[in-house]
């Protein structure tokens, strides 16, 4: 058994404690944490601190648009090239960020991990079709489609939720399914077969608890790829324009011919993303520690 | 005289964590002899071989002691030396061969390539002599050709025994190479093995926990125990005269075809694993003859009758066959624990 | 045979993946809400008279079967319909972007996969401590950083502020090669290639590196590893029997590689201006143009497709205990 079954078969309020040792144990867990916990106070408390209009335009004394306003001259990190303030779209952006992810991810992991544990566990004729739809799912590239399926659907958050969970199930399925067949060997698993317990119990009451470390560590790619999806599709022209992210703010610096000038602009929305995605992935690899520890 | 083909002294093998797997160790051969390694699980006996073979992993390291092959001293060689030696002067039959070949290659391929490696890159002359070492198993030589995954476990262990002889090599390292084979099989192997012997005088090292192959194809016979050589000497001698109670308990836990009527021992307790240099005797505390002086001092290889024993009480070997021969001495100190 | 009987049975598993994916696309086109012509059009822009014969032209009065049966025979036949946009067969405009997109995918892929073979086997060969820790820590960075944003963030370093590199598309328009290293043919594309294919490589490679990497750390500790080296074989000998046992898991990988390389690539075209199939779809998109979006992306899911099952091919070629299903 894996140190992370045990944790699950711990007492419940031994459990938080575990699992807090488990993700602050190293100061990657640590650094993961601190910096996933600021995003998280930036989207809740942010737009009280910086100001919570990202879409409006701000005006110079004499009458013209503020463009491009440096840092110094506005703060804290100055005005885009339609006059809006950069710093309220980034602490918006978190909240976009966050909402999207957690969301995309929810739905992929309950789509994902039900069709590895339904296919795994039966095998025959339903793995096979299962896997089918799976095989079906991978020959398709992700972003191509996600930018047809966005456009055709009309941009808007939940489309682009939508969008994301629809694809990004296929990797959570085909994984947890391996787990499952090889759990499924196991003599407890027969025990329970044997003491008349139904396939649902079975495969929620048994076999899920020891596939459930690595339905985490695949969450937090999960949140990791759809935040980056997200951002792609903002990027290119697809984002909700009724709600500014962080991809959609360098779409607005690109197609404004401002990258070469306006830094303040263009690096913090890419630092955010890459931050964001760096701690939930230094997160899922507390997860992994406890999944399959030689490797790591 | 004959010139000695492999001397050991004084050596010693400890683990990373501590473990010290073998203990002064020392020992002797001359070209043509055959010493038989036996031991139970865990006292050394595959880790002593890696030391010999220069193969320790990482983890482990030889503190103290040298191996002298050939009249090269291996122990702290560089290792393009110790490559040219390999093979063609210390060859090596491993425990658990089947996994021992890569799975992405012919069997052939694999000969070829240790051919090219000591400088032997001609193809038909290596097919021939492969096909020759191959007769000598008992192998079809069209398997040559054949992946490591197509054979059996057995096959794939009598592949390793003919590779091994590729170079007809000065010294043989085998490490239980007839484990797990059936015994028309095993047969094949020792008969193979004792040609090799006769004809170009190879001088094996053969370890293995079956008595009854060691006194077959061994001259000679070194018990371990507990990382240490606990008795040495003929195989006729030792078997049928054992001096050290461990040797036997363990010759009285083999049955014996011409006297069924004796008494099965199985000698109770387990193996010390040594976190530190022993200071006493390791047999202590299983042993039903131990006295004060074993707790104490450890006993030194030291030559009795002619074989050389780490007892301090050896002289007193016939008294301790008789009693273990009644069937009690171990049931006694099982009571007694 | 058993092989022929396989392979058979792995081309027929893909044409009806492809007719699969097809059926897909057709279904989900006609997900849109409202006048597929319509929307294009905008509002009010031709009388109904026209719109009924502009959809008389498109097949779009006919019942939907009809138009499914039609759409697939359409595909088989090549045929990929017509433009909106460009009034062109769509067969005609997708050929040069299309040879464009894998003049910048081989050879990012090929380098990514290449490097991340040698780097991951190089690391999990010598597991030392301090260069393992950093190597891996640093391979990740360019794996969480947005690759678009990666490529701006070059573009304006790179191409902006040192001039090193042309700030994007694939051709310098009226190009005049002065030094001698200029008139060697095809300079000015490879000049082009540079950054987006360094970027794209960036991306890619930490993904077959710790593969590469994991799987060699494996393998080290197999037994055959260590009889090789009793063997008396070279150290270079034996790294190279690890290293292609090894290499089974990259093997796997890099088909699901390519679908993933695909997205990346989209991205990359736009950032660099790139003229390729990726921009091509996403304008065609934005657009509305839709015979040339869906050719496009079942272009791309098509490579994947294919690539897949020369993949397979691949992995039952290099690894003998492969059974034949």
């Amino acid at each position: 058994m894996t140190s992370a079954t045990h944790l699950m078969m711990a007492p419940r309020g031994s459990r938080w404690r575990a699992a807090s040792n488990l993700l602050l144990d190293t100061w990657e867990g640590r650094i993961g944490c601190l910096l996933f916990g600021f995003f998280v106070f930036i989207a809740v408390a942010g737009p009280l601190l910086v100001g919570s209009e990202p879409m409006r335009v701000h005006y110079l004394a004499d009458g013209k648009v503020a463009r491009l306003l440096t840092p110094v001259e506005f703060g804290p990190l100055g005005t885009d090239y339609y006059g809006r303030d950069v710093a309220a779209q980034l602490v918006i952006g978190a909240r976009t960020a966050l909402i999207v992810s957690l969301l995309s991810t929810l739905i992929m992991a309950l789509v994902g991990t039900n069709i590895g544990l339904v296919a795994g566990y039966f095998g025959g004729r339903i793995d096979a079709l299962l896997m089918r739809f799976t095989d079906l799912a991978y020959s398709v590239p992700f972003l191509p489609f996600a930018v047809i399926l966005v456009a055709l659907l009309r941009p808007s958050l939940w489309n682009i939720v939508l969008t994301i969970s629809v694809l990004m199930w296929r990797t959570t399925a085909r994984v947890i399914r391996s787990q499952v067949i090889s759990v499924r060997q196991q003599t407890f698993v027969k025990a329970a077969r044997v003491a008349g317990a139904s396939h649902a119990r079975i495969i929620y009451h048994h076999i899920f608890p020891n596939v459930l470390p690595l339905a985490l560590l695949y969450l937090a790619f999960g949140i990791s790829y759809s935040v980056l999806s997200e951002a792609s599709l903002a990027f290119l022209g697809f984002g909700d324009p009724e709600r500014m992210s962080w991809g959609q703010m360098l779409y607005f610096a690109y197609t404004s011919a401002s990258i070469r000038t306006a830094w303040w602009w263009t690096v913090p929305p890419g630092a955010c993303i890459t931050l964001f995605v760096l701690s939930v992935f230094l997160i899922g690899r507390q997860f992994e520690r406890y999944a399959s520890p030689k490797l790591v | 005289m004959s010139i000695d083909r492999i001397t050991v002294s004084h050596l010693s093998v400890v683990y990373g964590n501590g473990l010290h797997a073998v203990n002064d160790v020392s020992f002797a051969l001359a070209d043509g002899m055959s010493l038989g390694l036996v031991g139970e699980s865990g006292c050394g006996k595959s880790t002593l071989t890696l030391a010999l073979l220069g193969l320790l992993p990482a983890k482990a390291r030889i503190p103290s002691g040298s191996v002298v092959i050939g009249g090269t001293e291996t122990v702290g060689i560089d290792q393009a030396r110790m490559r040219r030696m390999r093979w063609r002067e210390l060859a090596w039959v491993p425990q658990g061969a089947a996994s021992a070949l890569s799975p992405v290659s012919t069997i052939f391929s694999q000969f070829v390539q240790t051919g090219r490696a000591h400088g032997q890159t001609d193809v038909a002359a290596l097919r021939q002599r492969a096909t020759q070492l191959f007769a000598d198993v008992e192998l079809t030589p069209s398997w040559l050709d054949a992946f490591p995954h197509q054979l059996s476990g057995g096959m794939r262990q009598r592949v390793i025994i003919a590779l091994s002889l590729l170079f007809d090599p000065k010294l043989l390292l085998a490490d239980e190479p007839t484990t797990g084979l059936d015994v028309i099989v095993q047969k094949q192997v020792i008969e193979t093995l004792k040609r090799l012997q006769q004809r170009h005088g190879t001088t094996l090292i053969f370890v293995s926990h079956d008595i009854g192959v060691v006194a077959d194809l061994c001259s000679d016979i070194a018990v371990m125990y507990a990382g240490q050589i606990v008795e040495q000497g003929s195989t006729a001698d030792t078997l049928a005269f054992p001096l050290h109670p461990y040797t036997i308990g363990l010759r009285q836990s083999f049955p014996d075809i011409r006297h069924p009527e004796r008494p099965i021992v199985s000698i109770p307790g387990r193996m010390p694993a040594l976190s530190a240099p022993p200071t006493q005797c390791s047999f202590s505390d299983r042993c039903p003859f131990v006295r004060e002086r074993c707790n104490a001092e450890r006993p030194l290889l030291r030559p009795v009758d002619g074989r050389l024993v780490a007892c301090h009480f050896a002289e007193e070997a016939p008294a301790m066959r008789a009693k273990v021969a009644e069937g009690d001495a171990w049931v006694e100190l099982e009571a007694a624990a | 045979m058993r092989v022929i009987g396989s392979v058979l049975r792995r081309l027929l598993h893909t044409v009806v993946t492809l007719f699969l994916v097809l059926t897909g696309m057709w279904c989900l086109f006609r997900l849109v809400p409202g006048d597929p012509l319509v929307i294009f059009l905008g509002q009010g822009e031709l009388g109904p008279v026209e719109l009924a014969r502009l959809r008389a032209d498109w097949g779009l009065d006919q019942p939907l079967l009809t138009q499914y049966a039609s759409y697939l025979k359409n595909f088989a036949t090549g045929n990929l319909g017509t433009s909106f946009v460009f009034r062109q067969p769509v067969s005609e405009i997708l050929v040069t972007p299309l040879l464009n997109t894998l003049l910048l995918m081989t050879p990012a892929l090929v380098l990514s996969i290449g490097l991340g073979v040698m780097l991951g086997s190089h690391l999990g060969w010598r597991r030392g401590r301090a260069f393992e820790r950093w190597g891996n820590a640093l391979v990740l960075i360019p794996r969480t950083l947005p690759l678009f944003w990666l490529g701006i963030i070059v573009l304006v370093v790179f191409a902006y502020g040192l001039e090193w590199f042309p700030i994007g598309g694939m051709r310098t328009p009226a190009f005049i090669p002065e030094t001698w290293w200029q008139r060697l043919p095809g300079f000015d594309i490879a000049h082009h290639l540079v950054l987006p294919v360094a970027v794209a490589v960036l991306h890619l490679v930490s993904d077959p590196l710790l593969i590469m990497r994991t799987s060699m750390i494996e393998v080290i500790n197999e037994d055959y590893v260590t009889f090789a080296h009793a063997r008396g074989l070279s150290d270079a000998t034996v790294r190279r029997i690890a290293r292609r046992n090894a290499l089974m898991p990259v093997v796997t990988y890099s088909a699901v590689m390519v679908g993933f390389a695909f997205g990346g690539q989209v991205l990359l075209e736009v950032v660099f201006a790139w003229p390729g199939v990726g921009r091509l779809m996403v304008d065609s998109v934005i657009q509305r143009d839709y015979p040339v979006a869906q050719a496009a992306f079942f272009l791309m899911a098509s490579v994947i497709i294919l690539l897949n099952l020369l993949v397979d091919f691949a992995y039952l070629a290099l690894d003998p205990r492969v059974k034949l299903d």
